[in-house]
């Protein structure tokens, strides 16, 4: 790959603002030294533990349902983990690739999860603890119900299908209650 | 709609140009430690024999420990360095990339083309030399750094400065690892 | 008794059973993608334990996070040692920690106490 390409690359993310951006299959491993770097970039960011947590377990509940999703079908692609910044925020991505169907299973699940209020997340999710069979099941609206509930806010998705057969999904959170300064070592 | 849109394109580029990882943040010694973490895991993900393996581990880790000693210092108005690791038919390339006060770009610049020119033998004994005389400063640091990569990689390096204001300049180093 | 001792990793808690000192906690973060598993001895501990006359225990979560399926797990924990008060009628209590900031952790343990019939105590640390 000649230098010129990836100093085009570079541009790219720079000036789509991404601070940190990992591209690789989330597996447990790779999710725990994930977890660790962002651990230290938010508390160079000096982001209080509060914020941190919801952070992580949004980062923790999506990838490991989305890895789940991939070990059903055929491997379709790596996980994508970025932390931008826009108009004065910092955002959480993970996307993925995944066929259309498990993106439309997705979708209807959060149509569910996004009606509710703050205490029926709270509500629906314990009463589906209590009546799930298996702790190990891929219980998809269980996590989607907790990243709700511990996020406290509507999970926010988007997607973009690429072919006839997958689409790539993205999850993404919002960090406020930022110091924002200019400039990256910040 | 947007936003996903931009995430996408990244995601395609880096699809497209073959990028197995890219981390762009910031550097330092703490971070590069989970950096170096993550990027082993990633390497054994891929199903790269051992031996390359290893070197490509023992590049990424001298090319991390260069930025973090040649990085501009914290306060100016730049942006972060980053590392990316790709695959290129059955080669790998390690790449970093990193801002630099022009006033080192000559002692650098004369520093790599200098090691591009020596066999194996001769990295050999440079190494040996440099080592014994190496004295602790940001430049010497460097020298080591450039000829390990070299020696472990088993190829030159190429790089460019690509200007960006009066005083800096933006360093990538591209070392390319393959099987023997 | 025996005791079950497994130290903790970066994604699953510590165990700690100790039926001579009469401690029981489990403590750390739980976050393993195979809860199944990694708690299977417990239950089997906890099967053992069933069969044991074994008076006023003390049973300690100090949880600093766990993922979803892990609360799945912590419930069942729960609800087996839930059986195991009702069918010995012996003294049988949980005390959930907390740290004082973490919202998420007290909720969690309000809603546990909810759903089972043990003497069940928050505690702030």
């Amino acid at each position: 790959m000649n230098i010129d390409i990836t100093k085009s690359i570079y541009d790219k993310m720079v000036a789509q603002q991404f601070v940190m951006s990992i591209m690789g299959s989330f597996n447990q491993g790779l999710l725990l030294s994930l977890l660790n770097i962002t651990d230290k970039k938010l508390s160079s960011l000096e982001i209080d533990t509060t914020i941190k947590k919801k952070i992580f377990h949004f980062m923790i509940e999506c990838a490991q349902n989305l890895s789940r999703i991939e070990q059903n079908d055929a491997f379709t692609g790596d996980n994508i983990f970025l932390i931008g910044k826009s108009n004065n925020e910092y955002t959480v991505h993970l996307g993925s690739v995944m066929k259309n169907s498990e993106r439309d299973n997705i979708h209807e699940l959060l149509s569910i999860v996004n009606k509710l209020e703050t205490e029926e997340v709270k509500a629906k999710f314990y009463s589906e603890l209590v009546t799930k069979e298996l702790a190990n099941q891929n219980s998809l609206l269980m996590s989607l119900l907790d990243i709700s509930k511990k996020t406290k806010e509507k999970i926010n998705c988007e997607w973009v299908q690429i072919d006839e057969e997958n689409t790539f999904l993205s999850f993404k959170t919002t960090i406020s209650n930022l110091k924002f300064t200019d400039g990256i070592y910040n | 709609m947007e936003s996903t849109i931009n995430i996408y394109d990244i995601y395609k580029t880096m699809s497209d140009n073959k990028i197995i990882l890219i981390y762009q943040g910031l550097f330092d010694q703490v971070m590069i430690k989970s950096v170096i973490a993550m990027t082993e895991k990633k390497l054994i993900q891929e199903n790269i024999e051992e031996g390359l393996r290893r070197k490509l581990f023992n590049v990424m880790v001298e090319g991390l420990q260069n930025i973090c000693k040649h990085q501009v210092v914290a306060g100016e108005n730049l942006q972060n360095p980053f590392l990316m690791i790709g695959k290129e038919d059955s080669s790998y390339n390690v790449v970093t990339g990193n801002f630099i006060r022009n006033e080192k770009i000559q002692v650098v610049k004369e520093k790599i083309d200098f090691i591009n020119t020596l066999n194996k033998e001769e990295l050999k004994e440079h190494y040996k030399t440099a080592r014994l005389n190496s004295v602790i400063s940001d430049v010497g640091g460097a020298g080591l750094g450039f000829i390990d990569m070299v020696r472990k990689s088993g190829n030159k390096l190429e790089y460019k400065f690509y200007e960006s204001g009066v005083h800096f300049s933006f360093f990538i180093l591209h070392s390319k690892i393959s099987n023997n | 008794m025996q005791t079950l001792n497994i130290i903790a990793t970066e994604d699953t808690p510590e165990i700690k059973f100790n039926g001579e000192t009469n401690e029981f906690m489990i403590s750390g973060r739980s976050l393993p993608e195979d809860v199944t598993t990694f708690y299977k001895p417990v239950f089997e501990w906890l099967e053992v334990f069933s069969t044991l006359e074994a008076p006023g225990t003390v049973f300690k979560f100090k949880l600093e996070y766990f993922n979803t399926a892990s609360s799945k797990i912590i419930l069942d924990i729960l609800m087996k040692l839930e059986d195991i008060m009702e069918s010995r009628q012996s003294e049988l209590k949980i005390e959930w920690y907390y740290f004082e900031s973490d919202d998420d952790m007290l909720e969690a343990g309000e809603e546990y106490k909810e759903l089972v019939e043990i003497p069940f105590h928050l505690i702030a640390c």
